[in-house]
């Protein structure tokens, strides 16, 4: 499974597990045992040295910030125009991804969730969506 | 550490140039810049190139190239990357080189050649410089990521979109008085506002140009520069920072934490605060950068920013004259080039050779140049 519209990173272990929670509706999440960091999207290393162990996370966010792409890169185009939207969960951390709304319908602090797409059978991505 | 002037400067033309490859580019800058420090290759000891991407020119070790086209060779060359904050990167490692005694004089060429390839190619090329694991497959330009930094101004602080456009006019108007500007003509503020939207809610106007174009100055130690100039322009202040890989981290979409360290510790260096400042030079890539670069820099207060442009603050005049030479908005933005524009425009201002855009009396200026989404800050003080 690869994560995104476009992607030619290598799958990891992190990733191939962050993959895993989505086709299981999950979002999920990493967090330090030593410095109680949380990342999303994860990471497989925590700054401070300390291990990291994998939580699940509450997908409901507001948004943050958004923006509508008119004029695409190249290599993600064909879906222009889309909105991009950084959404802020419950425990402050923030993530990046497409909101499915309503271009003229947004606002900074609407209620949001983030959800799994799958896109076809070996393509997978997140997406904000309006509660 | 000892001192460094700059004694040299040279611009070519910033543009869509067709009739130029990279290394006729980089050609256009140093020549002149070798005139007008009264030397010529021979007295220099090495020089640094800034590149920001060779996938643009499609040119691999693309400072091998312009060192030898420039007749640089065989002194020693190398490539300094930072994004769009790869010119003063370079003139950095160049200071750090002359202040250490490690060479006497040095060349920085700074160049790119953007038009190579399309606009929409040009457009996945940036976005590239975004995280490519997580924030790139969501196809965020480089419009976008400023988008999102705009649309959280304007929630934070009620920025309109008509003092972002503001900054495209001023930008405009100045760079229609500068004849290496890429778009050198003035835009009315209507058309500004209402111009096609790119990454909402930034318009056509709110954003840089693509352009190619080469820049260069000659640095030189102190004793050297007494022998070859009664000008000379001094380094005097150099601050740097970065940023989170990920727009998303940041504890703040308003302000690039870089840039602030950047300017502390560049003000600190240079001994100075930031009203002795007479003109500054600021990487206006988007209309909002140059907004948030006036808070981060201290020109106003964070949020004051619109006000700023909409009150004429930073027009000759004003309380803080920004981008007389037309910006990135007017003058262009060939990346790995324009941190050594920078250099090169507040060397004209300090030496009084700007004409109809000088800033009467101009003894102290400063450049702020960001590379990627301020991954990358360089604030570099200049004074007579």
């Amino acid at each position: 499974m690869d994560f995104g519209y476009v992607n030619w990173s290598t799958n990891t272990a992190v990733v191939e597990k962050w993959n895993e929670g989505l086709t299981q509706g999950k979002i999920m999440a990493t967090r330090c045992t030593s410095c109680q960091q949380v990342f999303l999207p994860p990471r497989g290393h925590c700054p401070c040295g300390g291990d990291v162990e994998w939580i699940e996370m509450n997908p409901e966010a507001e948004l943050f910030t958004y923006t509508v792409i008119m004029f695409a890169p190249e290599s993600i185009a064909d879906r222009a125009p889309y909105v991009v939207a950084i959404g802020q969960f419950e425990n402050g951390v923030r993530m990046l991804a497409h909101l499915f709304a309503n271009p003229n319908a947004l606002k900074v602090g609407m209620k949001v969730k983030l959800k799994p797409e799958q896109l076809d059978k070996n393509r997978i991505t997140v997406k904000y969506v309006p509660v | 550490m000892r001192k460094v002037a700059v004694v040299g400067v040279g611009h070519g033309k910033f543009g869509k140039r067709t009739d130029a490859t990279l290394r006729e580019l980089a050609f256009e800058a140093v020549i002149p810049a070798l005139e007008d420090a009264g030397i010529t290759q021979n007295d220099l000891e090495a020089g640094v190139v800034t590149i920001a991407g060779e996938e643009f020119a499609g040119q691999g070790a693309p400072s091998a190239l312009v060192g030898d086209y420039t007749g640089i060779q065989p002194r020693p060359v190398f490539r300094v990357e930072s994004a769009c904050a790869s010119g003063t990167a370079g003139l950095k490692a160049a200071y750090g080189m002359v202040s250490s005694g490690l060479h006497d004089i040095v060349i920085v060429v700074g160049v790119e050649k953007m038009n190579a390839v399309s606009s929409v190619r040009a457009t996945e090329l940036m976005a590239r410089a975004g995280d490519t694991r997580w924030e790139y497959p969501f196809g965020v330009s480089f419009p976008g990521f400023y988008a999102l930094f705009a649309t959280r101004h304007m929630h934070e602080y009620g920025t309109t979109k008509e003092q972002l456009a503001m900054v495209g006019v001023k930008n405009h108007y100045y760079g229609a008085r500068n004849p290496v500007a890429h778009l050198p003509k003035e835009i009315p503020l209507e058309e500004a506002v209402n111009a096609m939207i790119i990454a909402w809610p930034l318009g056509l106007y709110d954003c840089c140009l693509i352009s190619d174009g080469g820049a260069a100055a000659i640095l030189m130690s102190e004793e050297k520069a007494r022998e070859y100039t009664d000008t000379p322009v001094w380094i005097t202040g150099v601050g740097s920072g970065s940023d989170t890989m990920m727009v998303a981290e940041r504890p703040s979409l308003t302000s690039l934490s870089g840039v602030k360290r950047a300017a502390r510790d560049a003000y600190k260096m240079a001994g100075i605060e930031v009203k002795d400042v007479d003109v500054a030079e600021v990487h206006d890539c988007f209309t909002i950068a140059e907004i948030m670069a006036y808070e981060d820099l201290g020109f106003c207060k964070a949020g004051e920013g619109g006000t700023f442009i909409e009150d004429k603050q930073s027009y000759i005049g004003g309380a803080m004259p920004v981008n007389v030479d037309g910006g990135l908005k007017s003058k262009g933005h060939p990346i790995g080039a324009t941190g050594v524009s920078q250099c090169v425009e507040l060397v004209k201002q300090l030496r009084g050779e700007c004409g109809e855009r000088q800033v009467e009396g101009a003894e102290i200026g400063l450049s702020h140049n960001v590379g990627q989404t301020g991954q990358f800050a360089n604030v570099l003080i200049y004074s007579r």
